[in-house]
């Protein structure tokens, strides 16, 4: 019922200070944090890197090269925006991994707050990285194009109402977030990793579409 | 706080944001994505749904007493329904952009976690931290899993109705 979750709210809307989106991410977040104080889990040690490693980094970068200048060169037009689409959501997981959001006890640590001992703030710096060079993109050059370059227009939400379903939306969002600390873009990374807690991300994307499927559009 | 703890997260964002940016200003799309992936899910049951009208109406081709079925729907053929049709006699026709690059994008994060898993152990050795949460105590339990049904189902059921952000 909110419309989105943690990337098309916080990363896209605020990116195009949507008031709308502002409000959603205020409401999820608050109530993940609720939702988090009261039910903390069992989280592992929190691990601090020693050194930043630029090779490595650059390394994950490649996807990048791909749909930026690769892609558009080389890929015909029918199917340019599939192929593209697939690199950049390659890019999308290396960035999660890179930020540590493949992690749920990450994000718990971070919904945390600052009062508690396990509390990890480097997440702010995703949001940090995410926004402020969209906010830029948008206010400077987004916002006054005609069209995308490879595409016929821009398919950009018509609404910016703010109801009771926007509200309701983000906390029932909120509460499951900040209970597993699992959002839809990591958690379907998760379940293609097939890592050791396929079981448990499996089931936890089973629920998310059983509920996509029976709430009504 | 060390400062490769917030650059690694700092770089990480910058990398999101890339995508955000790129899929907007080349494709004009906007990277929301449980509303791609509740369009590429919707997707893929059509299309399974399509196939199962296609193997219909090719018996149907061979059985020509039948043939006042053609018309059945994709639902119908998807629910095993196929005996009361809607609509007359018609070539079936997909719509190659309704869905599809929403398809790639989530056949594109499940790729990536398998090339994750891949390049686990170079990566966690290189960056020197961990990419994914080691396994708890509690999570085999029937109770942890129902829970995390529960949780899905609450995600699931507050980022639906349509992806409008």
């Amino acid at each position: 019922m909110a419309n989105g979750c943690t990337a098309g709210h916080m990363l896209c809307g605020m990116s195009r200070l949507s008031v709308r989106s502002t409000i959603a991410t205020i409401t999820f977040f608050a109530t993940a944090v609720a939702v988090h104080l009261l039910h903390p889990g069992q989280q592992p040690p929190r691990i601090v890197p020693q050194q930043f490693k630029a090779l490595t980094v650059l390394l994950l970068q490649i996807p990048f090269l791909f749909y930026r200048f690769i892609i558009p060169a080389l890929a015909p037009k029918k199917w340019y925006q599939n192929i593209s689409s697939f690199a950049v959501a390659v890019h999308f997981a290396l960035g999660l991994a890179l930020a540590g959001m493949l992690q749920p006890s990450k994000i718990q640590n971070f919904l945390a707050l600052p009062m508690s001992p396990n509390f990890d703030p480097s997440l702010a710096f995703v949001a940090i990285g995410g926004l402020v060079p969209n906010v830029l993109a948008w206010t400077t050059q987004l916002r006054y194009a005609s069209k995308p370059v490879f595409g016929a227009k821009f398919s950009l939400p018509d609404t910016d109402g703010i109801d009771w379903k926007l509200i309701v939306g983000s906390i029932i969002f909120g509460a499951g977030w900040g209970w597993s600390g699992i959002c839809p873009g990591p958690g379907i990374v998760l379940e293609g990793a097939f890592v050791e807690r396929w079981r448990s991300i499996g089931t936890w994307i089973l629920g998310m579409s059983v509920g996509r499927l029976i709430t009504p559009s | 706080m060390h400062a490769s703890e917030c650059l690694y997260p700092l770089t990480g964002g910058l990398m999101l944001g890339s995508c955000v940016y790129h899929l907007l200003y080349l494709n004009g799309n906007v990277l929301g994505i449980s509303g791609i992936y509740g369009t590429a899910v919707s997707r893929a049951i059509s299309i399974v749904g399509l196939n199962l009208s296609r193997i219909s109406t090719s018996a149907k081709k061979s059985a020509p007493n039948e043939s006042q079925q053609d018309g059945a729907t994709a639902e119908d053929a998807l629910l095993g329904d196929s005996s009361t049709p809607t609509s007359p006699p018609k070539e079936i026709e997909t719509e190659p952009e309704d869905g599809d690059w929403q398809m790639a994008f989530t056949m594109g994060l499940l790729a990536a976690g398998a090339l994750l898993r891949t390049i686990r152990p170079y990566l966690e050795r290189s960056l020197g931290v961990p990419i994914f949460d080691p396994v708890l105590g509690n999570e085999s339990s029937r109770v942890f899993q129902l829970s995390l049904f529960v949780v899905g189902l609450l995600v699931g059921l507050g980022t639906k109705v349509r992806s409008n952000v």
